[in-house]
């Protein structure tokens, strides 16, 4: 089979792709450019002289444009609101028991976890280059430990700024410590959870699903935010838009989810390591 | 040349100025609808921040009040350090209470204004992009909610319909900014089809 026909490019093709080969977005009949990324189409079987009935009919039945928008901007959202639903639960019934055990964290945390992965699997095509293995080539490696670096400088500054204000900082093992939970159970909850499902659910679903409805920079922007009002401190906002903005644009930049996840893990830990210092 | 010649190329030249005459007027109306969706958009956090400024001074003033109230409870010639027993049982210095109810009451105006710088910053992003900005709006909102909800679940409940219409325009918002991105990327494809036909 040639390279045309295996990527069913060529014009003369008699089953032109319904979807576009850059970005997989599905294709409106007479398109000659993908209205998702812009680039030139192959033209259709019946353009190019044949007959596609099958792909007509298949064009013919996709939702207009504003439609498929709303419709990722509906999955993104709804995460964001599932995410947001099982934090105040987790609020709710710490209030409630009057306390903050680590058993309800670690409910709340599977709770997060079975949910983002069951999104995760409705939008695996999207996900899949992103959880590559092969996706994260040594040519961006710098980008990883540049992130790291200038996400250190900066959160120095501003927890720096915060203490000498006066202003409390939330700590994060002392209901691990106080429950008698071994130290290990805080860094697996702590740092190695957050940093597989948030970035899973922020820089993976979400950042994907509103790439596909407005500029890459402008999902970026929109999943940082979001990750910073959901940690519900607006003492930390700052410090977490700049987070979600640092993970996003490496996940931008190398492709991968995993620098990410390295990354956040690795941070997270830091901070609890200096909490038990 | 022939008249006949010349005719054709006549027709030919008007055919070519009404294409041209409709394409502009095309853009025209793709660029009256976009400004009218962003406008749409970026008015409703217009509003809310406007909103939001108005119950920040009215609560900023009730909370004047109640703290004035609760100030002038405290016995007379009551001393700082004087330990101050409250209704719920607990007790604490009156400096400390002092400083509590005054930063109840910056709290009330510092949170709402600062919502509203938000908003209005987000209303300026609306009216280049409305539809990243009112995404983040609608979840800063929701965030709020929670949080409101988190602090005295009965909040859940006062102002409801207040809450019910920001969320109303705020989704309306969304609409719109839906809408003017569909028209934005059809004008796009229409101007790059024209592009590569030339």
């Amino acid at each position: 089979m040639s390279e045309n026909e295996s990527s069913g490019a060529s014009p003369r093709s008699p089953l032109a792709p319904s979807t576009c080969a850059h970005c997989a977005a599905p294709r409106r009949l007479g398109a000659r450019f993908c209205a998702t990324c812009g680039q030139p189409l192959p033209a259709l079987a019946d353009e190019a002289g044949g007959a596609a009935p099958r792909e007509r009919a298949q064009l013919r039945r996709e939702p207009p444009m504003a439609a498929r928008h709303g419709e990722h901007l509906r999955g993104a959202l709804a995460l964001f609101a599932v995410l947001l639903g099982t934090i105040g639960l987790g609020g709710i019934l710490a209030s409630a028991t009057e306390s903050a055990h680590p058993a309800l964290e670690l409910a709340i945390a599977l709770l997060d976890a079975l949910l983002i992965l069951t999104f995760c699997w409705n939008d695996r095509e999207h996900l899949r280059p992103l959880l590559r293995a092969s996706g994260f080539t040594w040519s961006t490696w710098w980008c990883a430990p540049l992130v790291g670096a200038l996400m250190a400088g900066f959160f120095e500054l501003y927890f720096g700024a915060l203490q000498s204000l006066g202003l409390p900082i939330l700590r994060m093992s002392d209901s691990y410590v106080e429950a008698g939970w071994p130290l290990w159970t805080a860094f697996a909850l702590i740092s190695l959870a957050p940093g597989i499902f948030e970035e899973l659910a922020f820089r993976g679903v979400i950042q994907t699903r509103l790439a596909q409805v407005m500029r890459p920079g402008e999902a970026l922007l929109v999943q940082a935010a979001m990750f910073s009002v959901l940690h519900l401190s607006p003492l930390i906002f700052v410090s977490h838009f700049a987070m979600g903005v640092g993970f996003g644009w490496l996940r931008l930049r190398t492709q991968s989810l995993y620098p990410g996840m390295v990354l956040h893990a690795a941070w997270n830990a830091f901070v609890l390591l200096e909490e038990l210092r | 040349m022939s008249a006949a010649s010349r005719q054709q190329i006549a027709e030919a030249g008007t055919r070519s100025a009404r294409s041209a005459q409709r394409r502009e007027k095309l853009a025209q109306k793709d660029a009256e609808t976009r400004e009218r969706h962003i406008g749409q958009a970026a008015g409703v956090m217009k509003w809310l921040a406007i909103l939001f400024v108005f119950f920040g001074l009215l609560e900023g003033v009730i909370a004047r009040r109640a703290a004035d109230r609760e100030l002038a409870a405290i016995p007379a010639g009551a001393q700082d350090e004087d330990p101050l027993e409250l209704a719920d049982g607990s007790v604490m210095p009156v400096r400390e209470f002092r400083e509590q109810q005054e930063l109840l009451v910056t709290l009330s105006y510092t949170v709402n204004f600062v919502l509203a710088a938000i908003l209005f910053a987000l209303h300026l992003w609306a009216l280049r992009s409305p539809l990243p900005a009112t995404i983040t709006a609608l979840s800063m909102y929701l965030v709020l909610l929670l949080l409101q909800i988190l602090a005295d679940p009965r909040a859940l409940l006062s102002g409801l319909f207040l809450k019910l219409i920001c969320l109303g325009f705020l989704l309306r918002g969304i609409q719109a900014a839906l809408a003017e991105r569909a028209a934005r990327t059809a004008a796009e494809r229409r101007a790059a089809r024209e592009a590569a036909a030339a």
